[in-house]
């Protein structure tokens, strides 16, 4: 029998304590309590903004953590999505990847909300994420957390079908000055300087990063040989700075720039030189009994110029205006010389509360206030600025009705002087089965509204105000909001003492109102125009399943299999008049990524030295607005040593990307060949 | 006067002793028959039916149940109101509070029994002992009794020294209600032949500026545990500077050692509902009232940063067995 007792080195303890005991009661400092030991160290946060455990949340969650990424294959950010169910990644051209979760993948994928310290980087410019351009390396990242659902009630519009979170690492976690190379294929040319340091009072890591590559090889097209010219150079600062004045206080400030000189397009590529800037804050203000109420403002400015080659309309036509065959009814002249700079700019100001309301009730709740201005000649026809204030408020509750069962609802608000005020909200019900053994079911609703770009956009080549040569996209008058129904039941279990982990996701996804283009008429050369609209219907259903094996801390391993089918329409050509059905349709099943698998392995010999693979396995697929791509298994490899010596560090990795035949990628041309890349880097403590 | 015969005079006596007699076994076999099954009443109060409280009482069943089929009868309330507790009390040969809260509710009706605190601090306890019963030996007199939430420090600071054995210095964060411990804590390091490096910080200090000069020159870090506030907001920056610095940290919960520490000693709801059973078991305990330190704690690693710190971990059995005698379970 093991009776609680007085040994001697409590009586030593209790002694002081039981003196101590009205001293502090005196000093007016209340008693801890068991909350105060039992107290959660955050785990989770980016679901709900609330930190929770997996078991707690609302929605499927993927983290990518330290380890997996040291360990990876990846060269790129983007490439930690391969390991993610239901994602699709792959490069429209060597400077510009794309991400996606289940929406058809075009060469600029919407409907994921993606934000690096909790600052939304997606463009209102581009409707998309510009991968090149957020200035996050790869080795300044703690970890990602991916919520694969909807999480509009807590992130709003964008976060339609998944939510992105990248957070970097603390300036705390290293000091001293690290120095990072790689070069390899394609002409991979990645640098990276930093320092994490001390500033008076601010402890802050400052990174000037250097990244290029060449791209694709040159290819063929139909036959023909066809120069890729898809290389890009990007000139990256970035500063990290974190001020603590108080236990219950701390700042934390970012500052960023990156100058691109990068090619975009396909088949016909252009120079962008592209710039982009931020600067983010976060106070956070902690109260007695752990609430906590944050402040987050940021800025993000992107800023870019194309060097679009003037042309003759002769040139372009190839018919000279002398010729019978000329189409004008005025002469010749120069085209494309006009203004080829556009611009995006976003202020967002947001309050965040997170209070325990009740011993079984916890709550998020936000409000938030957000600025978007567009400028460009090139996609609105005009040289005026276009913007939008839109304003969103949210709460997110968490109650855990007993030990088996938490619920979660959340639901937001928003108002846009677009589309109105609308709201979008979730539902879900964790049955803890037992500590290992979580079943969740959940329903969302939930709205996109249209971006700046869907809602303005008006590309057209001018002869002169009244006369329009070319009208490429033209955005409807009345775009309305998407809208997403969504309904998941979701298991976690966690085996063999918690080192296997296994997350399944069952969904079916309601997509209505998706905005994408239809043809219609236009009295110009070639006699129609792209309408951008509400055009798409889309019923996604499908399962997820990811395992993570780590039975000790030399050996990781992480799995997924996903499969997803979409049935759906788009209206392909409009009706012949306004009020009519479509008069053409186009199937959208054929564009569904229907089955992905990964596979991540790594091994760390007690020498150090660290083994590492990746199998990728994507089905067959037909790009939306892009090429048929056939299946492929891409096989990467990875070899990484450590030597640790006084105060500093040298790693040397070599990585092998795809060890095996060339795999397309969007388009046909785009040949994705065995990359070599060795990574050099070097700590000084 | 009639004169009776004595023999007959004393017919009426032995008739009524008689009767008395076997009235009186009657009583003493019903009562003893009575008392003999009477089952040992226990009444558990919680502070609320949130799983580590459901748990500590469950288990606590659990255990007198497997070893006394037929020995106890077991009531629950979750955090009752006065007169709710008023009316269960008459029938419980003991109380058993579980959390803070429901010691607060039940040490205010001071009832009549033993009473037991589980899963609630020190400090807490003995702020609620003296304000119900004028002090802690005032409460331990009236069988009063509380094991401690909390683990004794000595616990971390020997699996400090196992864990890194050319420790020299051990650093100690200490809050505003532990900084009354930081004598004792000075001497008991100081018998370790370690050297103790203390920080004390409250809510108004620059964290990270306060530990990091002693975090740094520490060979292990323990944080104390403090109030909720202090507890939240320093943990990033502990984890986060004994991560830059190569210090482990030894910490308190088990929220704690997956966030980043190297390794914890804390109570777990199992090992709560372990010390009361114990308790409960033991009829000395209930004479008198006394406050305890938990004989039970997982002990509990992280082996990611063990691997990071290059720290090779044994079997926590090991570590268990190489405590001095007087901190073993």
């Amino acid at each position: 029998m093991h009776l609680p007792s007085f040994v001697s080195i409590n009586r030593l303890f209790l002694s002081s304590l039981i003196i101590a005991a009205p001293a502090t009661a005196a000093n007016g400092i209340d008693m801890l309590t068991e909350d105060d030991l039992l107290v959660e160290i955050p785990i989770v946060s980016n679901v709900t903004h609330m930190q929770q455990t997996l078991a707690q949340t609302p929605a499927a969650v993927t983290i990518i953590d330290r380890q997996t990424i040291q360990a990876s294959t990846a060269v790129d950010i983007t490439d930690l999505f391969r390991l993610v169910p239901g994602f699709q990644t792959y490069y429209v051209n060597g400077s510009r990847r794309g991400v996606t979760y289940h929406a058809l993948g075009d060469k600029y994928p919407r409907r994921l909300e993606v934000k690096v310290d909790g600052r939304s980087v997606y463009e209102s410019l581009f409707s998309a994420v510009t991968w090149s351009t957020i200035g996050v390396e790869l080795d300044e990242i703690d970890h990602i957390e991916i919520v694969r659902g909807a999480n509009a009630a807590a992130d709003g519009s964008n976060a339609f079908l998944a939510s992105i979170n990248i957070v970097t690492r603390s300036p705390l976690l290293d000091s001293g000055l690290s120095f990072r190379a790689q070069v390899g294929s394609a002409q991979t040319r990645n640098a990276a300087i930093s320092y994490s340091g001390k500033v008076g009072v601010v402890d802050h890591r400052t990174t000037l990063s250097v990244r290029g590559n060449d791209g694709f090889d040159d290819g063929t097209f139909r036959g023909q040989p066809l120069a890729i010219t898809d290389d890009i150079e990007s000139v990256s600062f970035a500063t990290k700075g974190l001020w603590t004045p108080s236990a219950n206080n701390n700042i934390e400030f970012q500052l960023g720039a990156t100058k691109s000189d990068l090619w975009v397009g396909g088949r016909d590529y252009v120079n962008r030189d592209m710039s982009y800037q931020y600067q983010y804050v976060n106070w956070n203000r902690l109260s007695e009994k752990g609430n906590k109420i944050q402040l987050i403002g940021y800025h993000n400015n992107l800023d870019f110029e194309d060097a679009v080659i003037p042309q003759k309309i002769s040139e372009v036509l190839g018919v000279d205006d002398t010729s019978p065959f000329w189409p004008l009814p005025v002469p010749d002249k120069t085209i494309f010389d006009g203004d080829n700079r556009s611009q995006s700019e976003r202020w967002d100001l947001e309050l965040r509360t997170s209070l325990k309301l009740a011993d079984k009730l916890r709550a998020v709740t936000g409000a938030a206030v957000r600025n978007d201005t567009v400028t460009s000649q090139t996609f609105f026809d005009t040289p005026d600025d276009i913007s939008e204030t839109s304003y969103r408020a949210y709460t997110n509750l968490e109650w855990t009705q007993s030990a088996k069962l938490v619920f979660n609802g959340g639901v937001i608000v928003e108002d846009r002087e677009s589309t109105g005020t609308y709201a979008s909200y979730r539902l879900a019900e964790n049955y803890l089965f037992n500590n290992d053994h979580v079943f969740r079911v959940a329903i969302n609703r939930s709205f996109r509204a249209p971006t700046l770009l869907e809602n303005n956009q008006m590309r057209l080549v001018r002869y002169n105000q009244d006369l329009i040569l070319d009208a490429t996209v033209i955005s409807d008058l009345d775009i309305e909001n998407e809208e997403l129904q969504s309904y998941e039941i979701g298991y976690a279990g966690y085996f063999i003492n918690r080192e296997l982990s296994l997350d399944m996701r069952l969904y079916y996804e309601q997509l209505r109102n998706i905005i994408d283009e239809r043809r219609d008429q236009y009295p110009d050369l070639d006699n129609f125009v792209n309408i951008r609209d509400n055009t798409d219907t889309q019923d996604i259903k499908g399962i997820e399943i990811q395992a993570v094996y780590i039975p000790s801390d030399q050996f990781l391993l992480r799995g997924f299999y996903s499969h997803s089918n979409i049935s759906g329409t788009n209206c392909h050509t409009s009706a012949p008049a306004v009020g009519e059905p479509c008069s053409r349709y186009r199937n959208l099943a054929k564009y569904s990524l229907n089955n992905t698998l990964g596979l991540m392995a790594s091994y760390t010999f007690d020498g150090g030295l660290r083994l590492s693979s990746t199998v990728n396995h994507n089905s067959a697929l037909e790009h939306f607005r892009a090429d048929n791509v056939e299946s492929f298994t891409r096989i990467d490899l990875k070899a990484a040593k450590t030597w640790d010596f006084n105060r500093s560090s040298v790693d040397l990795s070599l990585t092998v990307q795809n060890a095996g035949d060339p795999y397309q990628e969007y388009y046909q041309f785009n040949l994705f060949k065995t990359r070599y890349i060795l990574g050099f880097k070097m700590n000084f403590y | 006067m009639a004169f009776t015969h004595p023999a007959k005079r004393l017919k009426p006596f032995r008739r009524a002793t008689v009767i008395q007699l076997i009235g009186l076994l009657l009583l003493v076999f019903t009562c003893s028959y009575a008392f003999a099954d009477r089952k040992t009443a226990v009444l558990f109060v919680a502070s609320k039916s949130a799983a580590d409280y459901v748990e500590v009482l469950n288990t606590v069943q659990g255990h007198l149940e497997a070893r006394y089929p037929q020995g106890y009868e077991f009531k629950s309330k979750f955090r009752p109101s006065g007169k709710e507790l008023a009316s269960d009390l008459p029938g419980a040969d003991f109380v058993v509070t579980i959390g803070t809260a429901a010691a607060d509710i039940v040490f205010s009706v001071k009832p009549k029994v033993p009473v037991l605190s589980v899963l609630i601090t020190e400090n807490a306890f003995l702020a609620l002992a003296e304000k119900y019963y004028g002090s802690a030996e005032n409460a331990f007199a009236s069988r009063v009794s509380s094991i401690s939430l909390d683990q004794p420090v000595a616990r971390s600071i020997e699996l400090a020294k196992l864990l890194v054995p050319d420790a020299r210095d051990i650093g100690l964060m200490l809050g505003p209600a532990s900084l009354p411990r930081q004598p004792e804590l000075e001497r008991h390091i100081a018998d370790m032949s370690l050297r103790p490096q203390f920080v004390s910080i409250s809510a108004k200090d620059n964290p990270i500026h306060t530990i990091e000069p002693v975090l740094r020159r520490s060979d292990v870090f323990i944080p104390i545990s403090d109030s909720r506030l202090i507890n939240i907001a320093t943990a990033k920056w502990i984890l986060h500077l004994s991560y830059r610095y190569k210090v482990p940290v030894i910490a308190f919960s088990k929220s704690y050692l997956k966030a980043g520490a190297l390794a914890a000693v804390y109570s777990s709801p199992a090992d709560v509902a372990g010390d009361a059973a114990e308790w409960l078991k033991n009829p000395k305990s209930k004479s008198n009232g006394g406050l305890y330190v938990p004989a039970y704690y997982s002990l509990t690693f992280n082996e990611s940063v063990a691997a990071n710190l290059k720290i090779k971990l044994n079997a926590e059995q090991f570590y268990r067995d190489q405590f001095s005698q007087e901190i073993k379970q």
